[in-house]
């Protein structure tokens, strides 16, 4: 095999290449934004005025489109008047990567500015508790439910097309009847990310289950097992590993309404953080709090690949084209090599 | 006759040991009885028989092969016997009682081998044996000595897609015997593997059979499998589906390679042969109507 291939068509790379890649499809998104921020001539479409000179309603501290500042300039050059002075700034929505990081570190050290306002772990703890109920919840019927739908006919038909038609309707549009049956605290943002995820949850994990091998299911009943037992000792191990697969996917979009559920009734969470720094014009800190949800969805992720590797050994070796492979090879675990069969002696009369 | 061809005796003659074998089998008490048994497919008019009449009965410890050219619903027979298809006519009888439904009593041995991929190769072999409640210690014993029989004791840790496709077949043949079924279905066993491979599997069976107090169906489409394992051969047909002659082998037991040249293997294999490839029907293939594709001049025939 050719070593210096990058670009094989659906060839495996050496793991130490993926890893690079890895680091690299994250390298290259923060260049662009360094490239961005730090050299002076690319973009930086504002001046930020050091001193406003004769322009008289120019200040200190005030950032002018380019055009307007030039003209100025040029205006009070032939005026003979005193030349207003500044240099090249991005827009505040954008700040510079360290003021970011630098941001990720105070954030959490700043105190509110109010009394009565969280601070930001408050703020990320509190999403992370409405995520994880809402989250708790719609799995705790959703799992079952997908399961029964996808093991008898009966269920699949009796629930689906419901559920089915019930999945078009944006979990956001229920925003003002929960808070309208649930009061405005945490009860109705639960109750939007549990409508989220739900209907998915049910439809993907009955999909999942219907996927099994009806080979093991046949296997199974010619060795004795019947009805419940097939489903338990059959269908939930067959379809175990795509179901966790199917949660960790969901979980992810579970985050997505976590933004539509915390602006229902009284704003809360991370939402409510990163309103008020829009609103105090922080951008730093915004995008510090955006960049904080990514971490955690991210995190929590390959944490939960690496715990499925270990709950799921048998899919240790077959299962090399997962997400988790894909998206990090750290986590992937060397694939376990095939064991030769001992040197039987077979005898070469078959006696009967 | 064609010249250059054999001399070969009469299938159905045998020597007095292959008789005397028959005629002791004749005597034993019969497993499994199949009477008038009849399937067919499809609804909304257009029905199709895929075979009708089936009637045989198989003695205890037989080891009956079923071939046929595809289509003849060889294996829908054996998915019958094993309870995981309907029949539509006719009945199954294990031990003279009906059966309906799939059943400890009847083992089946996959060609996809359907090992669980969850369990190591141990569990899987337990899988039966839990599933009628027998105690782990006692079912985690019992399937070591199963697995030791195959020559795969080393492995029971082993997870199924650790071992190579003859490995596996052979832990399934294992966990289908651990429950003890009064007969073993075995569906295109050794139809995935190759060649060398089928070759040890097929010692590996003997030597299970000769160990094991079980009665064998099993179904392949190699009729050199079929002529070195069976007591009896059962030929289905198409065109009507069904039984064509249940042959008893006259290849004398021990067997080996060696006798793949024997005169009554010949005879067995060349009558064979006419069932499942008469000589009408090898006539007509068609002569294709082929473009010369190639410019060098090596003219091969």
């Amino acid at each position: 095999m050719a070593h210096n291939d990058w670009l094989g068509l659906k060839k495996e790379l050496p793991r130490k290449r993926q890893l690079q890649l890895t680091v690299l499809s994250f390298v290259l998104p923060l260049a662009v934004w360094c490239f961005l921020s730090y050299v002076p001539w690319v973009w930086h479409p504002l001046i930020h005025v050091m001193d406003p000179g004769s322009v008289d309603y120019f200040s200190e501290g005030l950032d002018i489109p380019r055009a307007t500042f030039y003209a100025e300039e040029a205006k009070a050059k032939a005026a003979g008047q005193a030349l207003p002075k500044g240099f090249r700034v991005n827009p505040v929505y954008l700040p510079a990567p360290h003021k970011v990081a630098c941001a990720f570190y105070t954030a959490f050290k700043t105190p509110p500015r109010l009394q009565d306002e969280p601070w930001l772990h408050q703020s990320l703890g509190h999403s992370i508790r409405t995520i994880f109920l809402g989250y708790l919840f719609s799995s705790l019927i959703g799992v079952p439910l997908g399961i029964l739908c996808g093991s008898f006919r009966f269920f699949a038909k009796v629930q689906e097309p419901f559920i089915e038609f019930f999945r078009y309707l944006p979990a956001p549009a229920f925003g003002a009847l929960c808070v309208a049956v649930l009061g405005i605290d945490d009860a109705p943002k639960i109750a939007i990310i549990f409508i989220g995820t739900f209907f998915q949850q049910v439809l993907v994990i009955a999909n999942s289950v219907r996927k099994v091998d009806p080979g093991l299911i046949e296997a199974a009943q010619t060795l004795g097992a019947s009805g419940w037992k097939i489903v338990r000792h059959v269908v939930i191990p067959a379809s175990i590993t795509d179901i966790y697969t199917d949660m960790r996917i969901l979980l992810g979009w579970a985050w997505t309404y976590l933004i539509v559920a915390e602006v229902v009734g009284t704003m809360s969470g991370i939402t409510l953080f990163i309103n008020q720094q829009a609103r105090y014009r922080n951008f730093d800190n915004v995008y510090a709090a955006i960049a904080m949800i990514g971490i955690i969805g991210f995190s929590t992720d390959m944490f939960l690949a690496w715990v499925g590797g270990i709950l799921f050994p048998w899919k240790r070796k077959t299962a090399r084209r997962t997400r988790t492979h894909t998206f990090f090879p750290l986590f992937d675990r060397q694939p376990i090599k095939p064991l030769t069969a001992p040197k039987l002696e077979v005898k070469t009369d078959v006696a009967g | 006759m064609s010249p250059g061809e054999l001399k070969l005796p009469d299938y159905r003659e045998q020597l007095p040991a292959v008789a005397a074998r028959f005629e002791r089998i004749r005597q034993r008490p019969v497993i499994l009885t199949i009477r008038n048994l009849k399937k067919s497919f499809g609804s909304n008019g257009g029905t199709r028989v895929v075979f009708d009449h089936v009637s045989l009965d198989i003695h205890r410890r037989e080891f009956i092969c079923a071939v046929g050219p595809s289509g003849c619903g060889k294996s829908t027979l054996a998915r019958i016997v094993v309870g995981l298809d309907d029949a539509t006519g006719g009945e199954v009888l294990l031990d003279g009682k009906a059966v309906a439904g799939p059943g400890p009593d009847r083992g089946m041995v996959f060609q996809g081998y359907t090992l669980f991929p969850w369990l190591t190769v141990k569990r899987n072999v337990m899988f039966g044996l839990q599933m009628h409640g027998k105690a782990p210690s006692t079912a985690d014993v019992e399937a070591r000595e199963w697995l030791d029989m195959v020559g795969l004791a080393k492995f029971e840790n082993s997870y199924p897609h650790e071992l190579s496709g003859g490995m596996k077949q052979r832990v399934a043949i294992a966990r289908a015997l651990a429950n003890n079924p009064r007969i073993l279905i075995m569906d295109e066993p050794f139809a995935a593997l190759d060649a060398q491979t089928r070759c040890h599997m097929q010692g590996y069976l003997m030597q299970i059979w000769k160990k094991v107090d079980v009665t064998i169906l099993f179904i392949t489409h190699d009729l050199d499998e079929a002529s070195l394992l069976a007591d009896r051969i059962l030929v289905m047909g198409t065109n009507p589906g069904g039984v064509v002659e249940f042959i008893e082998n006259p290849v004398p037991r021990p067997r080996s390679a060696a006798q793949l040249i024997s005169p009554e293997f010949l005879a067995l294999k060349k009558r064979l042969e006419e069932h499942i490839h008469p000589p009408a029907e090898t006539e007509t293939v068609e002569k294709l109507p082929m473009i010369k594709l190639t410019e060098a001049g090596d003219e091969v025939e």
